[in-house]
């Protein structure tokens, strides 16, 4: 009877069942990522440049930020003088109405090398690039499990994706992306719908869609590899298709150093 | 030996890095999959808190201090997942993963799904502090410095966590008692 066994010792059994090994693939992705990302400036070496500091190396940069202050002083009023005598200022971009704004896009600092995928983009500082733990494939259905067999940029309210699989021998682009899309599907875009952009100095087509969260993917073929870069939102809309572009900008394609999937 | 491998890796060195991940990899590993019972969100979870811990290292003032750093990272890195799982678990059921061994014959099916579904009614800052206690056996003061919280929290939290796991076993375990029920 259950009633008489000890639930401590239940619970006990119960939080030891499990895995207890870090997969080895996860290991190479954290292996990968340390060979690839930069440290950040230890505050260290700050306090030490600032402690080895002469004293008039001090009184120069106190003199220095103080010139720098006044300048910037003399810039902001100057520029105030310019708008109120009505002179040319800079015109919101047409599409947005009065007193709108967009979202400034932020500064792609950091790069992230896919070994695995033949790529590099540059991401915000400050978020976190995670390498593919494992190998994405036709196969692979979009579920939780498709995020790690890409490499992910985890932002804030988005995720942006990018995987790249060579086309196999005697299939065409378009015989591989009918493929890709049995799969990926979106009966509502058809590909030749797609808007057709630049990715890397290549051609790519991109759709907007929502797979119960809203996504912006682009998908192209370079040199007998495809590449998908898909940025998923949190939300049902589609994410910013501004800060999208400001992504796939910064890709560089280097589709003959992609590693090969285990058994290709 | 954990300190010098430390020291290196904060001046650059991803050799002793990976040392560090063969060290700490499996421990963290097995505390992400507890607290998030999902093995494919553990595996993120993980990479994210060592990915972090790369970067950040040349921050840490106290290299002795390594292990509460790193589980805070790593606590914290399944919290944003745990924040996450709503939008993937529309797509996927999530299946228990079972030690090299199988399951515990200790633990039968009926309880392992009560305590399965009381635990993932907990927050995963209830789930944290009752995984860091009762299966990493942190003592309460360092749970307190890993998760960031006042020692009294994680007392709360702890007793709140084990009530509520220990309440799902016991009442199975009533149902389950044909005493019980007939009485």
């Amino acid at each position: 009877m259950n009633g008489l066994r000890d639930p401590e010792a239940i619970v006990a059994a119960w939080l030891d069942d499990g895995p207890s090994e870090l997969p080895g693939e996860t290991r190479r992705s954290i292996a990968i990522a340390a060979r690839t990302t930069p440290q950040a400036r230890g505050r260290s070496n700050w306090l030490a440049r600032r402690i080895d500091m002469t004293r008039f190396q001090s009184l120069g940069a106190v003199a220095a930020v103080a010139i720098v202050a006044v300048l910037g002083l003399v810039a902001v009023a100057t520029l105030r003088d310019t708008s109120d005598v009505g002179g040319p200022a800079a015109s919101p971009a047409p599409s947005l109405s009065p007193g709108q704004s967009p979202a400034p896009l932020p500064a792609m600092t950091e790069t992230f090398i896919s070994e695995k995928y033949g790529y590099s983009i540059r991401y915000p500082a400050g978020r976190t690039a995670l390498p593919a733990a494992t190998f994405w494939s036709l196969e692979s259905p979009r579920t939780n499990a498709i995020l790690l067999r890409g490499d992910v940029i985890k932002l804030v309210h988005e995720r942006f994706w990018t995987a790249s699989i060579p086309i196999p021998e005697g299939m065409t682009g378009d015989e591989w992306l009918a493929a890709y899309l049995a799969t990926y599907g979106d009966e509502t875009s058809p590909p030749e719908t797609w808007e057709q952009i630049t990715i890397g100095g290549s051609p790519a087509g991109v759709r907007v869609g929502n797979d119960g969260y809203g996504y912006i993917e682009a998908v192209g073929v370079v040199d007998g590899r495809a590449y998908v870069f898909t940025m998923w939102n949190d939300g049902a809309a589609p994410p910013d298709r501004a800060l999208f572009d400001a992504f796939v900008a910064t890709v560089e394609l280097y589709p003959e150093d992609a590693l090969k999937a285990p058994g290709s | 030996m954990r300190v010098r491998l430390v020291e290196q890796a904060q001046i650059g060195d991803d050799v002793a890095f990976g040392e560090l991940v063969d060290l700490d990899g499996d421990r963290c590993y097995a505390i992400a999959y507890r607290i998030l019972r999902d093995v494919e969100r553990a595996q993120d979870a993980v990479q994210q808190a060592f990915l972090l811990a790369w970067r950040e290292l040349p921050r840490l003032r106290d290299p002795e201090r390594f292990e509460v750093w790193l589980h805070r990272l790593l606590v914290n890195a399944c919290y944003e997942e745990a924040r996450r799982y709503r939008r993937w678990s529309m797509h996927v059921r999530t299946l228990p993963v079972d030690g090299p061994g199988g399951p515990d014959p200790t633990v039968s099916v009926d309880e392992r799904d009560a305590l399965e579904r009381a635990f993932r009614h907990l927050s995963p800052e209830h789930r944290a502090v009752f995984v860091l206690h009762h299966y990493a056996g942190f003592p309460l003061a360092a749970i307190a410095d890993i998760v960031g919280v006042p020692l009294g929290t994680v007392k709360s939290r702890l007793h709140h966590a084990t009530r509520n796991v220990r309440s799902a076993i016991v009442a199975d375990s009533v149902i389950d008692d044909p005493e019980v029920q007939t009485a």
